[in-house]
């Protein structure tokens, strides 16, 4: 027995075994439940390694993402910089187009507000020395730039043309020392001369001791040297200091305080044709002379005294209505004939015009064509800004052929032999005032 | 050309020996074809391994190579189990299936050159299909489950797993020691 079980031990384990099982899956069928401790044991046995298996994968996998995801970050960012700095560079070019656009518009609305006629030019390089600066801007000749053509902006004078080329010219700037320009302050009309000083700076030469300048008072061009029309701004009083006979005022100009990229060059300032040819021992251009400025103070009704070019300008026209306020005719009396009394005084001219209301120079109707300074304070009290000049405070480019008109072509005369007298009407010639 | 593969047959009890393994192998092998088997199905791309047998086919090597039948009875029997368990159906199913091919596995190996990889093919193909129907039956006779064979797609997947059989018999006979 023993032996015939050994012999087919193999057989009986298999069947034991498979008898088991089925035993166990009846009974699991039968009862419907479940052998929980076998499959304890196996989830206990496979669970752990899978746990291990499933952390080092999400390791891994986390590992992994993360590497490529900051990859795909840096390479992202490398592209966003790329991009901002595309932008940049974008909107910095549209940023210098919407300011040159705006540069252009402010000199478009200051040629429509001025009456001189003028041409843009962009300024195309510097020429700057020791001391000395110019600059060159891209109209010449072909253009109708001539030497000696003032270049001004909205802003201020920027120089004057000193050469020129067929498709450039070289434009020295008010802050050369070689610069020089007739001035006006703004308040008290003094007159002076303005030169550069090769330091971005200016001075205002030839201004008497005791004449009335303060700090920041702005100055504009007089028009006595033939090359700027009146009323353009030049700058701003930054000190005075007295001297023995002259005072060192020290102006900042304002045309030249940013450098300047567009410039208008005034071809014609006033009333004045340029020569087609200009001489060749002469070939500075020189616009016409300024109009009296009675012809503008006739317009504003602002009181004549002290709106004169000059001081002895003013002068004349007070012995002239103090003569009038006494009936009396220069140039009419005999030798030996009294003079008026010039201590009589005259209500607007020489004493306040409340005192009797009926100052005869004042209430004379005001001549045609009479301008007013620009920046000059009225007598109603409302001062006159200095920018852009009112109609009639400047030389008015008129077409050739009218009245005030030179022919055209007829060579500029010389300021000094120039200058009509006080009661010129407007078809008389324009006026000059000599360069101090 | 070596022997086994100029005969399918063993002609003595010489050419019979029982190959050995670190003990290690025994653990780790069942252990890694169970969790293979739960495990990488969880992946969408890697599904199709719930249709592979692994546990079936380290029972079919092991009992080839062991040439004993206790030892692959006990080898089909506890993986059967272990499937059953972690499958979460009635215990006992895959248990009395791979006891079978376990038993039947060890008693062909000691009449074949079980090294020759033709017969590992053809026996891997036989066997599956011997416990898919096993299995079936089973299902039928004892759970009295309306499941149907599908011989044609069970066919198929035997094949599968011979060709895979072949593979990890190969990645196994690695871990061989001999005497």
């Amino acid at each position: 027995m023993e032996s015939i079980f050994y012999r087919y031990r193999n057989i009986t384990v298999l069947l034991v075994a498979v008898l088991a099982q089925i035993v166990l899956l009846a009974w699991q069928v039968k009862s419907d439940n479940d052998v929980p401790l076998v499959r304890v044991w196996a989830v206990t046995a496979v669970t752990p390694v899978a746990g291990a298996i499933e952390s080092v994968r999400n390791g891994t996998t986390g590992f992994f993402s993360t590497y490529f995801a900051l990859k795909n970050a840096r390479e992202q960012s490398r592209m966003l910089r790329g991009e901002v700095d595309r932008l940049r560079l974008e909107n910095q070019f549209l940023k210098n187009e919407l300011t040159s656009a705006q540069r252009a518009e402010t000199l478009a609305g200051f040629q429509v507000h001025t009456p001189s006629k003028m041409i843009g030019a962009r300024v195309i390089g510097t020429t700057t020395g020791v001391g000395g600066k110019s600059v060159l801007i891209d109209r010449g000749t072909s253009s109708g730039v001539r030497k000696g053509m003032a270049v001004v902006t909205p802003d201020g004078i920027v120089g004057r043309v000193v050469a020129v080329y067929p498709f450039a010219s070289q434009v020295l700037s008010v802050s050369d020392p070689g610069f020089a320009a007739g001035v006006e302050s703004q308040k008290n009309h003094i007159h002076g001369v303005l030169k550069g000083l090769g330091n971005g700076s200016t001075r205002v030469d030839y201004v008497p001791t005791g004449q009335k300048v303060e700090v920041g008072e702005l100055f504009f061009t007089s028009g006595e040297d033939r090359i700027f029309p009146k009323g353009l701004p030049v700058g701003k009083v930054i000190s005075v200091k007295e001297g023995s006979n002259f005072q060192d005022i020290f102006l900042q100009p304002s045309g030249v305080e940013t450098a300047p990229e567009e410039v208008l060059v005034i071809v014609n300032p006033v009333h004045q044709e340029i020569p087609e040819t200009p001489p060749a021992d002469s070939p500075v251009f020189l616009a016409p002379d300024v109009k009296p400025d009675s012809e503008a103070s006739a317009q504003t009704g602002i009181s004549q005294a002290g709106q004169k070019g000059t001081q002895a300008d003013k002068m004349m026209d007070e012995y002239k209505k103090i003569g009038d306020a006494q009936k009396h005719t220069f140039g009419e009396g005999l030798p030996g004939t009294l003079p008026p009394n010039f201590n009589l005084k005259v209500p607007g001219v020489n004493a306040p015009a409340a005192a009797t209301g009926n100052a005869p120079a004042v209430s004379k109707p005001p001549a045609k064509g009479m301008a007013t300074s620009p920046g000059v304070t009225p007598a109603g009290g409302a001062p006159i800004g200095p920018r852009p000049p009112v109609a009639g405070s400047q030389p008015v480019t008129r077409p050739s052929g009218t009245a005030t008109s030179p022919p055209a072509g007829s060579p500029v005369q010389r300021p000094a032999a120039q200058k009509p007298p006080l009661s010129a009407t407007p078809a008389a010639p324009p006026s000059s005032t000599p360069v101090p | 050309m070596d022997y086994s593969s100029e005969r399918l047959l063993v002609n003595d009890a010489r050419q019979a020996r029982r190959t050995k393994y670190p003990l290690w192998v025994f653990f780790v092998t069942p252990l890694l074809a169970l969790l293979i088997q739960i495990y990488l199905p969880l992946f969408e791309t890697l599904r199709f391994i719930r249709r592979i047998d692994l546990p079936l086919l380290v029972t079919i090597y092991f009992s080839l190579m062991r040439r004993s039948q206790m030892r692959g009875l006990t080898i089909g029997m506890v993986l059967g189990l272990l499937q059953d368990s972690l499958l979460s159906q009635k215990i006992g199913m895959y248990g009395i299936a791979k006891t079978l091919v376990g038993y039947l596995s060890a008693s062909i190996g000691m009449q074949f050159d079980v090294e020759h990889s033709l017969v590992r093919l053809i026996l891997c193909f036989v066997f599956y299909l011997f416990h898919q129907f096993l299995y079936w039956v089973l299902q039928r006779a004892l759970l009295d489950q309306p499941v149907m064979f599908d011989i044609q797609s069970e066919l198929v997947l035997a094949c599968v797993h011979a060709v895979l059989g072949v593979a990890l018999f190969f990645l196994l006979d690695k871990l061989r020691k001999y005497e």
